[in-house]
């Protein structure tokens, strides 16, 4: 009854939450747009390939921290 | 877990001779980091080292034939453009540098998610299992998996504060205003679900980085739709 007669002014009570982008997104933003030099997807690949081997030493270092202390 | 990375950051070395100009080790800073910990009031022990084994690493580092066994992969200073200080080489690398912003971005906005899932879980951990367990062994595990939760917390938090740093080179003042600085009492659990009805809960407002979404412009934009017809009848009316 209340959707019928006020309509999409209801809509106002709805979660209006849009999360912002994910690395995974990103990425494929970055490498799907047309026209795209071959070098340019490759500097995408790398520098996420870089971020990842980044995080990757940070946990081995917590991880040895772990054990030896 | 070594040689994995040891193949990682090999594979890295080699593909930044195709895009990085030949760089000296001063051209290179290390990624200072900033310890960040969980507020006094609510820390719990740390968990174990029981399940994380790096004997068997050792071995596979010195059968590695790629891997240097004197430098260790995890101490190996990566050449992505937010490393390198070089002040003549930053304009050659203005490529790299805007496709690292758009990727840190999303390294922090990943961490952020993360930060959040983490302090709602701690928290509904407290709120359920802890609470809730009437015996030993129930409190046993009620706790490790909030110690489990509170791990997950300490690695989205660093992960943050690597993307932050990073954005700090590569990043525009608009991004730091964004992505403020995470602060100690930034990773309190969710007072909402661990004392609901408490006194004082009016006022009590959540961190920063539960409100980032869509710029505020947006959201006013829409909610105020329907005051817009009062607004004009009013100010018709004066």
């Amino acid at each position: 009854m209340a959707m019928e007669e006020r309509g999409h002014h209801l809509k106002i009570f709805d979660i209006n939450h849009k999360k912002p982008p994910t690395l995974a997104q990103i990425t494929l933003r970055l490498t799907d747009i047309k026209d795209n030099p071959s070098d340019c997807v490759k500097i995408v690949d790398w520098i996420a390939d870089g971020i990842k081997a980044e995080n990757d030493q940070w946990v081995l270092n917590v991880a040895s921290y772990l054990v030896f202390c | 877990m070594r040689a994995h990375l040891w193949k990682q950051v090999k594979d890295f070395l080699n593909s930044a001779t195709i895009f990085l100009p030949t760089l000296e080790e001063v051209d290179l800073k290390p990624f200072e980091e900033e310890v960040i910990d969980t507020p006094a009031e609510e820390a719990v022990e740390p968990e174990d080292p029981v399940d994380i084994s790096l004997e068997e690493d050792f071995n596979c580092e010195e059968d590695d034939e790629n891997g240097d066994p004197s430098v260790l992969p995890e101490m190996i200073v990566l050449p992505l453009p937010s490393n390198i200080i070089s002040r003549e080489l930053r304009p050659s690398l203005e490529s790299l540098i805007s496709v690292e912003r758009e990727l840190r971005k999303g390294q922090a906005n990943d961490a952020l998610e993360g930060l959040r899932v983490g302090l709602a879980n701690k928290s509904l951990l407290l709120l359920t299992n802890v609470n809730k367990s009437t015996s030993t062994k129930q409190s046993t595990r009620a706790w490790a998996s909030v110690r489990n939760a509170q791990s997950q917390i300490l690695c989205h938090a660093h992960c943050y504060q690597r993307a932050r740093q990073a954005l700090k080179y590569v990043g525009t003042p608009e991004d730091l205003a964004v992505y403020h600085k995470l602060k100690e009492k930034d990773l309190v659990t969710v007072k909402d679900i661990t004392m609901a009805k408490r006194f004082g809960q009016g006022s009590d407002t959540l961190a920063w980085f539960w409100r980032i979404g869509p710029s505020q412009d947006t959201l006013t934009g829409k909610w105020m739709e329907e005051c817009k017809p009062t607004l004009i009848i009013l100010v018709g009316y004066i």
